[in-house]
């Protein structure tokens, strides 16, 4: 089985992958689905343009779950990837092969991270809106972010260079003047917290990972301490929240009339839609459908929704006050280091549990690295304090 | 028993900007092919992002402003889910939670007296495409020149209660939207459209019947009759048990001068708004809200009172002031010529004559103002004559850029003042050559001196100044 | 615990189509999911703004000029189904 849509041979000595949740108008893109399987975009992710313009060329496509809600890829419509019985992540494969200095990729919720942690590579998810999303396929958009996952932190720092800044064509893109300022305001405090409260439900492995980073973050002199953040632990919740919500809206317009899959099966325009969705989605992605449908409507609203928006602010405000006294939130980024495939089946509820981990970062938008198994989730525009931190551990 | 009717009104109507409001396509595509006014955003294709027209809030805030509504200094856009082809995305960004503004009035006049009617909100939000129904071959398509085209919809609250209140209303909407020029307001245009929310109750009652929507009405007559159609519904129902009336949507059907119940329509109905990730809040301070608020003209009222003051009549003043363009013209020409009467006879006849012919409605007056009051003052002095003015006012119509006193010497039609001696020259000619109409005229035949005005004015090409022509004619023949 | 009518009405507004043993399987998991949602309701978020963006800007806007559109045959490029320019649909009544 391909980790690949399609993957092109390229003459460039830079090159990179990009998964298939950015529009290529070269290549189909079908963001895992078989809703839009053979779908050619009539414009090209900003990212690649900006990639392309620095000199890199795209040497393929990999795979990814379906609108990349799940896993690793494991909902993808065109196989997932597994070695032996262990759940792989395309993209993370790709880079491990050599087929690019980097891969850039769209983190909706955790898969890329959760694909570095276990390959020992390193990722990084910058702050929201430094990073322009026109040209990605929109599944959660008010927290996912163009990511880049590499073999170190140097070629994380250059690609991620070569693609971020301002884009008049996003209205969420971070204006120039606010990240110069946003950067200037970062102070270096040499003292790194971890979440204890994030170490719930991981096994000894992972354990020993977020130790292990600790200790060599102590031994390179900087300060650790343990911070007991309750609300923290919430984010997953509230993010499953938001993310169902978004995915649900941001799908509805795959229905069968303008492009994408369209069901044989029809006599009026009710069974058109219904039939054509039926059809073509997955399973995962008709749950969060469902879920979404729900948290949002009249009865759920307030409870629910609104709800989720106001813990999403209580958590961005704790950790941002916590970020104010340290460089960065160590936490793990998986329960464990490898999915088994007999689990991923059984447990269709897994990517819910499982973004436990990564929901911090994409519900704050605060930019988190991940490098030897763990995650360092640091205060907006702390990138480069970041990927420092992150050749320590 | 007798009955009231309760109206509400939901009206969409067309903002006037040149784009559309979250993407760059032209919102203006009447008779254009279909499908070529679109682009990946504004026809649900994933992956572009909607940046706010800037200009839409402008509007949004100026039509809330003339409505009397208070603005919201902070103003989110939404999305509503529901699935029909007309649209695109399967859901429409609107504004839900906190709209642009809130709380208005617009006052009417009818056979009936004076009402403030309240206006709940007005929020703005994306259009959508046009369904073409194929009757023979059974398939409907779907056009999406028109998604995302910016409207607002102006709610009032239910306190309308007949068909003459309804075009009161309308009429007074239009007329203040049209003068903050954010909207052409055309029914037949569907630049306007209306949604009449009715019910019917003893009169006296402060219970609401069951209430009806009811769309698809193309003009205010249509309205009208759909609303007399509707309310003798209700009140059947009521009176006589004749049906059980459902809330529910309704099509008016103009054609044959009823009402249907709408089917496959979305009738779940739960829209599940939340905030749109995508568009961040505008948030509109005091700068942006004083510029607009100064940007709001006067009310019609306020210029035809002005106007009567320079010495209209109460019938011109009305007439002028039910349009901003006349308004403008009027204001501006007189300033340029100092003369309003003059230029409400020029408005009144010539102008709205030209108008007239060439099938336009005031707003489309295009006139430079200053121009016309520069061509009045040139008539009133006597340098252009009345026929050769007509004639320039005519082509200023087609070319914007016509300088009347430019125009007139470029094409022969300036009467200089060293004039007087050509005129003395043509009318001794004339006379000469026509003996027979000078001894006519001294014989009383008052006809024969318009003959050798003729002649004179003939030669002279209409260039010269009738009074002064009569005068040295008048001079030359009785020696 | 979420019933299987709730199912069933939100399959119907998302356009899905669902079998009784999904109608039973979507239940619990909404269920599950919507339990951990229950955690939510101990954090207190009394007078807490809703945080709909993470970041602190506004008023992003473009001007009114308009732009190049793409062409019709682009545009439908990808339609399952055409007929003079449009995209074709089942009779709408």
């Amino acid at each position: 089985m391909s980790i690949y849509m399609m993957k092109q041979e390229t003459a460039e000595a830079k090159a990179v992958v990009v998964d298939d949740m950015f529009l290529t108008t070269d290549m189909p893109t079908t963001a895992g689905s078989k809703m839009l399987e053979g779908y050619n975009s009539l414009f090209e992710a900003e990212v690649l343009t900006r990639l392309k313009n620095a000199g890199y060329a795209v040497a393929g496509k990999t795979k990814v779950g379906e609108f990349g809600v799940d896993l690793l890829g494991e909902t993808c419509y065109f196989g997932a990837e597994y070695e032996g019985e262990s759940l792989q992540y395309p993209a993370a494969l790709a880079v491990k092969n050599g087929d690019g200095k980097a891969a850039v990729v769209l983190d909706v919720n955790g898969a890329p991270r959760r694909g570095a942690a276990q390959s020992g590579l390193v990722a990084l998810k910058p702050t929201y809106g430094r990073v322009s999303r026109y040209g990605t396929i929109p599944v959660a958009c008010s927290g996912e972010t163009v990511s880049v996952i590499a073999n170190n932190g140097t070629d994380c720092r250059e690609v991620f260079c070569a693609m971020a800044g301002h884009d008049s064509k996003d209205g969420t893109s971070l204006p120039e003047s606010m990240t110069e300022q946003g950067k200037a305001a970062v102070n270096k405090r040499n003292k790194v917290a971890v979440l204890s409260s994030m170490l719930k439900g991981v096994n000894e492995e992972v354990q020993a990972k977020i130790a292990a980073a600790a200790e060599q973050l102590s031994k390179n002199g900087v300060e650790v301490v343990t911070i007991d953040a309750q609300t923290v632990a919430y984010a997953g919740a509230a993010w499953n929240i938001l993310m169902s919500a978004e995915l649900c809206n941001n799908v509805s317009r795959y229905d069968g009339v303008k492009y994408g899959y369209r069901t044989k099966n029809y006599t009026n325009i009710d069974e058109l839609y219904t039939n054509s969705r039926t059809e073509a989605f997955g399973d995962f992605l008709k749950s969060a459908i469902l879920f979404g449908s729900e948290t949002l409507s009249t009865e759920n609203y307030s409870k629910v929704y609104d709800k989720a928006m106001r813990v999403r602010r209580v958590i961005r405000d704790d950790m941002a006050a916590m970020l104010a006294d340290c460089d960065a939130l160590l936490m793990p980024a998986v329960s464990t280091l490898s999915y088994d495939r007999t689990l991923v089946e059984r447990d269709k509820y897994l990517p819910y549990k499982e973004n436990f981990f990564t929901a911090p970062a994409s519900i704050t938008g605060f930019p988190v690295v991940v490098a030897g198994g763990v995650q360092l989730v640091g205060n907006a525009f702390s990138e480069e304090l970041l990927l420092d931190l992150a050749e320590l551990v | 028993m007798k009955y009231e009717t309760v109206i509400g009104l939901e009206v969409h109507v067309e903002l006037a900007t040149e784009s559309k409001i979250f993407c760059s396509c032209s919102a203006h595509s009447f008779g254009a092919e279909p499908n070529s006014h679109v682009c990946p955003a504004c026809c649900g294709m994933p992956g572009m992002l909607p940046v706010v027209n800037r200009r839409v809030v402008d509007f949004g805030m100026k039509a809330g402003m003339m409505l009397n509504c208070d603005i919201n200094r902070v103003t989110t856009f939404d999305k509503k889910s529901y699935y029909y082809p007309d649209l695109p995305g399967a859901y429409q960004t609107t504004q839900w939670f906190a709209p642009v503004a809130v709380n208005g009035r617009v006052d009417i006049e009818t056979s009936a007296g004076k009402k403030s009617v309240r206006i709940k909100q007005i929020h703005m939000e994306e259009d959508a495409g046009k369904l073409v129904h194929d009757i023979s071959e059974g398939t409907t398509h779907v056009d999406f020149n028109r998604t995302s085209v910016p409207l607002i919809e102006i709610v009032s609250q239910p306190d309308l209660s007949s068909a003459e209140e309804v075009e009161a209303y309308l009429v007074r909407l239009r007329t203040l939207l049209r003068y903050a020029k954010v909207a052409e307001c055309e029914m037949a245009h569907g630049t306007m459209r209306c949604d009449v929310n009715l019910s019917v109750r003893p009169a006296g009652s402060d219970v609401l019947g069951v209430r009806t929507e009811m769309k698809n009405m193309n003009s205010i007559e249509a309205i009208k009759r759909a609303i007399e159609f509707e309310t003798a519904r209700h009140i059947d129902a009521l009176e006589n048990g004749t049906e059980v009336l459902v809330q529910e949507t309704r099509r008016w059907d103009d054609a044959k001068g009823k009402s249907y119940a709408m089917r496959n329509k979305e009738t779940a109905g739960d829209y599940r708004y939340f905030p749109d990730p995508n568009v961040m809040p505008v948030v509109i301070d005091d700068a942006w809200y004083e510029a607009i608020q100064n940007s709001v003209p006067e009310f019609p009222e306020v210029k035809r009172e002005k106007y009567i003051a320079l010495g209209l009549t109460e019938y011109d003043a009305e007439r002028i002031s039910e349009s901003i363009m006349l308004c403008e013209c009027f204001e501006e020409a007189s300033e340029a010529c100092g003369n309003p009467k003059e230029v409400v006879n020029w408005i009144t006849s010539d102008v709205m004559r030209i108008l007239n012919a060439k099938k336009m409605t005031y707003e489309m007056l295009n006139l430079d103002n200053q121009a016309l009051g520069k061509l009045i003052s040139l008539t009133g002095d006597g340098k252009i004559s009345r026929a050769n003015s007509k004639k320039i006012l005519s082509a200023m119509f087609d070319d914007r850029s016509i300088d009347p006193e430019a125009y007139a010497e470029a094409n022969d039609m300036l009467i200089g003042e060293q004039n007087d001696d050509m005129i003395l020259d043509v009318v001794k000619k004339v006379i000469e050559a026509d003996p027979k109409s000078v001894n006519d005229f001294k014989n009383g035949k008052e006809k024969a001196l318009m003959a050798l005005f003729g002649k004179c004015m003939k030669e002279l090409k209409g260039n010269c100044d009738p009074q002064q022509l009569k005068v040295i004619l008048l001079e030359c023949i009785n020696g | 615990m979420i019933s299987k009518e709730v199912v069933e009405k939100v399959a119907k507004l998302s356009r899905l189509n669902l079998d009784e043993a999904e109608i039973a399987l979507y239940a619990e998991q909404l269920s599950q999911i919507l339990d951990t949602m229950e955690g939510l309701q101990q954090i207190d978020t009394d007078g807490v703004v809703p945080l709909a963006h993470v970041l602190p800007i506004e008023n992003v806007f473009r001007e009114d000029d308009v732009g190049q559109c793409f062409r019709q045959e682009e545009v439908l490029a990808n339609a399952p189904e055409q007929s003079d320019g449009m995209f074709q649909v089942p009779k709408i009544v």
